[in-house]
This record gives C-alpha cells, structure tokens and sequence, in this order.
C-alpha cells in the first residue's frame, strides 16, 4: 500500500514538512499519536457497552430484589431502544450541524454517564419510574455516543485503517458486553455477602461500582477531545475552509447508493440480533443441546467477531473491495442459515460460519458510508443508519416473537433467509449502480481509490494507458490485474491496441467524463 | 447449458404446481356420529357412555368406537361398507365381554385405552416415573370421577365430542380431590392438519385424543407431583412380537412451534395392514399453547400386557375380544408429562397430551405451502438471473452485422 501507515491526511499538503510541531515521536501525524486515540476511543465505548447489559447480567437479582416482574423488567430495555429509532438520527445531525465532534461526544458521554447515575439512584431507592428515566437518558446518550465514535473513527482513520478500526470498535463493544455479564454476577456476590447490602440497596450499590466504567470512559472521552483539538492545531485541519452549514434538508440530496447501504443496514441485522436473542432455545429444542451448551453455542456470533472483526478490518483495508466483501459475507450468512434451517449439521459449524459472515459484513458494510457521504454530514448518515437500523430490529423483534409463538423456528429461519436474500440483492444492486455511476469507486482498491480521488475519470485512463502505452500485448499486465473483473472499456480497448484499430469515437463509458487526455491519448 | 438450465427451470414449475394441485385433493370420508346407539331407556341412569363414529369411504367404512364408561379407551374397526356395529346392550351394561360386534367380520381392528391414571412424586427432578418408588407413586381410578357429556360437534368431515371427568371420589378410601380432565376426542374426514395445537398431521383414517389435566389436586405427602399414563395397546399379531417407538426428527416446526421431534409406533403389517399410535413429545403447561408453556413428555419401553393384572376386564376392549385378549399381542406402555428442569404439575396445575390413532402408515409431513413459496424464489431467482444474463451476454456477444467495422481484421 503506497498511502503507508506513516502518512498524514490530505489536508496538512499545505504545511512545511519540518514545522516543529510535527516532529517526535508524539506528532499527530505519527502512529503512537493516532493508535492512543484508537485505544481511547475504543475506550469511551466500553462504559456505554458494559452498562446496557447490566439488567441482563443481574436479570434473577432485579426480579427478587426489586420484587420486579418479567414485564417490568423488559421495559427497562424498551425505554432504551424505542426513543433511540428517532434520537439516534437527532443526535447524529446536532452532532455535524452544532456540536461538533468534539463537543459532541463529551455532551453524549455525559448524557450517559447521568442516565446510569440516575438509573443506580433508581436502583438504591426501588423507585422504578426513575429507573426508567435513567436507561431513558441512558439510551439517548449510548447510542448517540455510538454514532459520535464513529464519526470520530472516520476523522481520525479514512483512507488508513479505517475498516480495522470499525472493527475494532465492534469487538469492543462485544467485550464491554461480555465482561459485563462475567463480573457483574460476582460484584453483585461480594456487596451482598462481603459488604453486607441487602435487596434494593445491594442493586443499587452494584449499579453505582458499574457507573464507575462509565466515568473511566468520561475521562477517556475529555483526553480524546484534547487530543482531537491539539491534532486540529497542528494539522490546520479545517483552516481556510469556510464551515460548511449543515442543514437537516441535506438528507434528501444523500445519494441514492447511501439509502441502499441503509437498507443492508437494516435488512442483514435482522438475520443476526433478534436471531441470537431466540437462538439459545432453538438449539436446546433442535439439537436437544443442555442449556449452558446452547447459551455457548449461541453466543458464539459475537465472540467469533470480537476476534474476527478487527482481523477482517485489516484485510478490507488492505484490499479495498468492499461490495466484494460485502456479498460474499451476505452468502455466508445464508448458509449458515440455510444449513441451520434446512439441516442437522452440527451448529457450531453454522454458528462459525455465521460469525465470520456477520464480522467480515461489519469491517465492510460501516465503512462503506464513510466513502459515499461528505465528512461534514457523516454523523448525520450514521445516525440515519442506526436509527433506521434500530427500527428494524425493534420493530422485527416483536414480529420475529410472534412468528416462533404461532409457526415455529423453521419458519423464523424462513424469515430471516428472506431478509438475506433481500439483503443480497441489494448488495448486487448497489454493486451495479456503484459500477454505472463512478466505475466502481466503493469496490476498488485503496490504490485505485486514491488515484481515483485525484481524477474521477482515472479508472478509463489508467486502462488506456496502460494498454495505449505497451506493445499492446497482455505480457505486461501482471497476475494481479489478471485476476480483476474485466471492465467492458478494458475489452474493447485490449482488443483495439492488439489489431491496431482506432478507438472509436462513441464508447459511451467515456460520454459523462470530461476527459483532458482524451485526444491526447488517441 | 442454456436449454439444461431452462429445461430444470421447468420441471421444478412443474413440481412446485403438482405439489399446490396435490395437496387440495384427497381422499375423503363422510363422517356420521351417534352415542350410545339404540340403547333409548336402557342407557338411562346408567354411567354407559360410548359413542360411534363411523367414517365412510368408497371402499371401506371405519368404526370409532370411543368409550368412557370405564377406562377411557378407543377401538378402531375397519369394515366392508355393508358392516354394521351390533351391541347387547344388556350385555354391554353388565360388562360381559363379546358384548358388541360387527355384522361382518372386520377387515383390521386396533385398540387403545388408556389404562391408568398415575401420580408420582418426582423427588430427583428427573421427570421419569420409572425412578420413583412404589410409595411415591399413586394410581387414580378413571371410574372414581364424575364423568359429564358435555359438546358435540358433528360434521359430514368432522366430529368432536368432548367429555369432561370431575370430582374425584375414591369410595374405598373416602379420598376426594378437585379438578377435572377434559378429553377431546377427534373424528376427520379428510387429511389435514387439526386445529388444536399440536396441530398434528392426520389421515382420514385417524382420530385424535387430546386430554388435559386441569387443577387436579396433588396428593398431600408428594411434595413434586406429576402425572403419568398408562396405555395399552391390543392388535391382533402375534402375541411375542414387541412394538417399537419409532422417533423421527424433522426440519420442520411450522404446525407444532418448538417441537421437532414425532413420535410413532406402528404394528406389525398383516395383510398389507397396520395401524399407529403418534404424538408429539410435548405437553402444555398453560390454556396458551405456545412455545414458551410447552414442556416434553417422556415413554418408557413398551412391555407386554398379556395377563389381566394389566388391564381391566371391563375395558371396551374387553368387551370386544373376550378371552381372545389372551392370544393376541396386548402391551403396555406409559407416557409421563414434564420433562426434566422443568416446572412440576403441583406448580403449574395443568398439563395436556395429544395423540392420533390411525390405521394404515402415518402420513408424511410435507413442508407447507408457503415455505415451497420462498424456497421456489429462494432457487428460482438466480437461476432467472443467470437465464437472464446469460442471454443478454449471449446478445451483446453475437458478431455483428457485416457493417460492423471491426470484424473486417480478423
């Protein structure tokens, strides 16, 4: 990769290379400086993550303590995602168009950190409309944190490592997840026993040591802000350009492409979320698995891709490709779901199978936005994407209840194949429309893109050159340009330099293009 | 490879269309339904209660013959459509056997009853009868309860008689519990699936039973009641033969949600002819028959039966075949509901249990209309795709007309 690792952004071509500033070995331009703010902003997301599951992870102590009822209990999950399906896309836009986003995160992380605050209180007193108004606050914030991270991901890492850091990101919202549900069930055990709290004040206690991970995360956030501002100073990023004015009208001049990759957004993750969340009695009731194994196997998805995600992230970025990417994970997934629906191998085959697809689709799918919309409405895009995605699912969860309730699994299979088939197809879809319009800028390589974002019209010259310029025979083309899709324009024009003809006039994949080498080439 | 593609296309059309015609048609019969036919005055104040069904189709007519004056029990008679069911009434109600018969000689006959009624303290939580002991297991006579007839629905394809036991009363003892056991018994017509989940699959030659235990008051000292059943099984085979359940694990849930699993057992073919016993391994918790109240039932091995300290002499099936019982294959089997882990019926008060007595073979699953509907698009589309593009590859491919400029180089 020629835009190595050591590289700084575009924007910093107008400064002086041996500006003070930038030397040594804590220089925003250099890797230690970029990989602490990855570790922090991996970091910010942790306390969000941990915390969301903190109701599931104590779900028999809520009930016994607060003497709450399964139903009760369930709101305190509604109350989080319902609002989101709105204030996800709000906060996404106050993000570009007022806060910032540097602001913008602390002002989130904030929200958070009070949401769980006031959920704890909640807890310690068992006032449970307060605990509702916590994860309510709770969830505005997470999940506009969550849009505000990956706003900061794109700032700090397009055209670098940006697809291992959405992945990195994932795998750490796994984590936070996870080791929520190991240690929670012991903290709970050492305030009941050790410190000798008991039923609501004991919940209330646990819950205030796990707003503790939301305050590391506060403090994560305030040093990444300061970092951010310095790395600004210092790049002169944004100096010179006029502030672009965000404006919520915006939204209907995103392209077309962004809609579609929404869909995918959307469509995929119903095949994955409220999967997982049923698929623990689908193995006990299929596969006649012991429940402690069926929970293992089911929660393999996300503990394959906190592994996996990153691993991809690097290979996406290495490779560029992302549609190829994209499609191929969206097969993946129907296999697995076709062999989980439509036979008895064993699920842990399938439920690999799985967590790879939906791994190597999250390095792929994310950062596709970041390529298709302008970085000043990025937290507006994301939030769409989110919210849209979290209307979905919320929307699908209840759906996906019902069908298991009245048809059964197999039919829930059925539901989530069609998902992925429409998922498919719109990966094809965009796959076309995305070749038509810039001759296939979002499945190039990160060499090609480069190139492409110095001429859009690069993809055509490069091949006529390249072809134009030899003896005309193939022996020049290397193993790796042989293995590339033949666009149609390469064909012909291989086919035009071996017989030695002139191209004509009228190929139309040159008509949209003003083409300054045009005539000179010919 | 154009015309393989196109031609396998087609014969796939075509299967999915046999499939769609194939299932709306089907043989059927015509169901008529009469409770304890002709008896008129002398069945009054009398605790007879036996209902018949008889299911006519072009070639034979099938008697049910559902009783409850004793153990709740089920025979099946397959007939010439001339036969007709005689019963000694004087005799059926003193319950000497050879009391009832057919003007013709059945062409295949099959009974079931449900023998026993059992309670056992599942003190280990394993959920199997055959771990408790005898002093934690507990025999509830079917002739103790109050029986009541209660609904009769009788279509030219469907006939459905529920029967309800209550007020248990033991006079040995002077024991009395509360509670009741409701039986719905099914009579269809035509292949179907029945409306009442399970939502199991049946012939025209089957009748379901499904039973629910609803309140039933548990003995005092068992701290982890459960119930059991005891069935038993006569069909006239060899007497050392031993039956077998068959357990099947299917695909597909769509009727039964959550279930995969069929359990079958299938007599030994005589002439071409047997009849099964098939249900689900699953038993409802709640009125609300969805996944999350359903718990599983557990069988034990099937022993035989062939003395009369396992069956009661005043049985219908008794009845019906007299001493001959002794020389036939008569075997017992029993079906506990709950399954291990899961709540006790001292917890829940309710449980249920559904079962289909056919003659012939089981009908095959198939899967439903719908899912043939997705999977068809599911491997039709690309298929159309790759048709489609192949086509238009084949188009644009195609040399052009002599005008076009570049063939002249070749």
């Amino acid at each position: 990769m020629e835009g190595g690792i050591m590289d700084g952004p575009e924007v910093t071509l107008s400064r002086s290379e041996d500006d003070p500033s930038l030397q040594g070995c804590f220089s925003p331009k250099r890797a230690p400086f970029r990989f602490l703010g990855l570790a922090l902003m991996c970091f910010m997301g942790f306390g969000s993550y941990f915390c969301y599951d903190n109701p599931g992870a104590l779900q028999d102590n809520f009930k016994n303590d607060l003497n709450m009822s399964t139903k009760k209990f369930v709101l305190l999950y509604s109350i989080y995602s319902w609002p989101n399906v709105i204030l996800c896309f709000i906060g996404g836009f106050l993000l570009d168009s007022l806060f910032g986003i540097r602001w913008g995160t602390i002002i989130y992380m904030s929200l958070t950190l009070f949401g769980q605050l006031i959920f704890a209180i909640g807890g310690y007193t068992n006032v449970f409309w307060l605990m509702m108004l916590g994860r309510f606050i709770f969830g505005i914030g997470a999940e506009s944190l969550a849009v505000a991270q990956n706003s900061y991901a794109v700032l700090w890492f397009k055209g670098k490592e940006l697809n291992m850091v959405f992945g990195l990101q994932l795998s750490f919202a796994r984590v936070g997840s996870t080791v929520n549900f190991l240690v929670m069930e012991d903290i709970y055990n050492y305030v009941s026993k050790t410190l000798g709290y008991l039923g609501a004040e004991c919940i209330g206690t646990v819950l205030f040591l796990a707003t503790l991970t939301c305050v590391a995360s506060m403090i994560c956030t305030l040093v990444l802000g300061c970092m951010d501002s310095h790395a600004e100073k210092v790049l002169r990023r944004n100096e010179g350009e006029e502030p672009t004015i965000v404006r919520l009208t915006d939204v209907k001049d995103f392209k077309n492409i962004f809609w579609l990759v929404t869909w995918i957004c959307v469509s995929y993750y119903i095949a994955i979320f409220p999967f997982v969340s049923l698929g623990k009695v689908y193995f006990i009731r299929k596969y006649e698995f012991e429940p402690a194994v069926a929970n293992t196997v089911n929660s393999m998805v996300y503990s394959i891709s906190a592994i996996a995600s990153p691993l991809f992230g690097i290979l996406v970025d290495k490779s560029g490709k992302n549609i190829l990417w994209l499609v191929l994970s969206i097969i993946g997934s129907l296999v697995a779901h076709g062999l989980l629906a439509f036979t008895y191998v064993s699920p842990y085959v399938c439920m690999i199978l799985l967590g790879l697809s939906y791994s190597m689709l999250a390095s792929s799918l994310w950062p596709l936005i970041a390529l298709i919309i302008p970085e000043h409405q990025l937290g507006t895009a994301y939030g769409i994407a989110q919210a849209l995605q979290n209307l979905g699912l919320a929307i699908t969860s209840i759906v996906c209840g019902i069908i298991v309730d009245n048809h059964g699994y197999f039919m829930l299979e059925m539901f989530f194949f069609t998902w992925l088939w429409i998922s498919l197809i719109t990966a094809i879809i965009i796959w076309i429309s995305d070749s038509n319009s810039t001759g296939g800028y979002l499945n190039m390589s990160p060499k090609q893109r480069e190139l492409y974002e110095k001429n859009p019209c690069l993809p055509q010259i490069m091949e006529r050159e390249k072809l134009l310029s030899g003896d005309g025979s193939t022996s020049d083309l290397s193993g790796d340009d042989l293995l590339q899709p033949q666009s149609d324009t390469r064909m012909r024009n291989r086919y035009l330099t071996r017989i030695g003809a002139e191209t004509p006039v009228h190929i139309k994949e040159f008509a949209h293009c003003v083409f300054p080498l045009y005539s000179i080439c010919l | 490879m154009m015309s393989s593609v196109d031609h396998r296309t087609l014969n796939f059309v075509f299967f999915v269309f046999l499939m769609v015609i194939s299932s709306a048609n089907s043989l059927q019969r015509t169901l008529n339904y009469a409770f304890n036919e002709d008896c008129k005055e002398l069945c009054k104040n009398t605790n007879v209660r036996l209902a018949h069904v008889t299911a006519i189709g072009p070639n034979d007519t099938l008697h049910y013959l559902w009783d409850f004056t004793k153990n709740p029990s089920i025979l099946i008679a397959v007939t010439s459509p001339a036969a007709k069911l005689v019963i000694d009434w004087h005799k059926y109600i003193m319950r000497i056997p050879n009391s009832l018969n057919f003007t013709e000689k059945p062409i295949y006959i099959f009974g079931v009853s449900i023998e026993r009624l059992l309670e056992f303290n599942d003190i280990n939580d394993k959920a199997r009868i055959d771990e408790a002991t005898d002093k934690n297991i507990k025999e509830l006579k079917f002739e103790n309860f109050e029986w009541h007839y209660k609904n009769i629905t009788s279509k030219d394809n469907f006939v459905e008689l529920y029967m309800k036991a209550s007020k248990y009363h033991n006079p040995e003892t002077n024991e009395r519990r509360h509670g009741i056991i409701k039986f719905l018994m099914h009579g269809f017509g035509t292949l179907n699936h029945s409306r009442i989940t399970p939502c199991m699959l049946h012939s025209e030659n089957a009748t379901q039973i499904d039973i629910t235990l609803e309140n039933i008051e548990t003995e005092r000292s068992f701290s982890k009641s459960r119930f059991a059943f005891e069935l038993l099984i006569v069909s006239d085979n060899d007497p050392n033969t031993l039956l077998e359940v068959n357990t099947k694990r299917k695909l597909d849930d769509e009727f039964t949600p959550g279930i995969f699993e069929i359990l079958e057992l299938s007599t030994p073919v005589i002439y071409k002819k047997s009849a099964y016993l098939q249900w689900r391994p699953v038993s409802y918790i709640k009125p609300d028959r969805d996944v999350t109240n359903s718990s599983s039932t557990v069988f034990y091995p099937i022993k035989n039966a062939t003395t009369d300290i396992y069956f009661s002499n005043t049985n219908l099936l008794y009845m019906y075949y007299g001493e001959n019982m002794f020389n036939i294959l008569v075997q017992r089997m029993n079906i506990s509901l709950g399954g291990k882990g899961d709540n006790v019926y001292k917890e829940t008060q309710y449980a249920t249990w559904t079962f289909i007595v056919g003659y012939g073979f089981p009908p095959e699953e198939r899967f439903s209309n719908i899912v043939i509907m997705i999977i068809s698009i599911g491997v039709g589309l690309p298929l159309l795709i790759l048709i489609m593009s192949g086509i238009y590859v084949c188009v644009r491919r195609r040399p052009k007309q002599p005008s076009d400029e570049f063939t002249h180089h070749r």
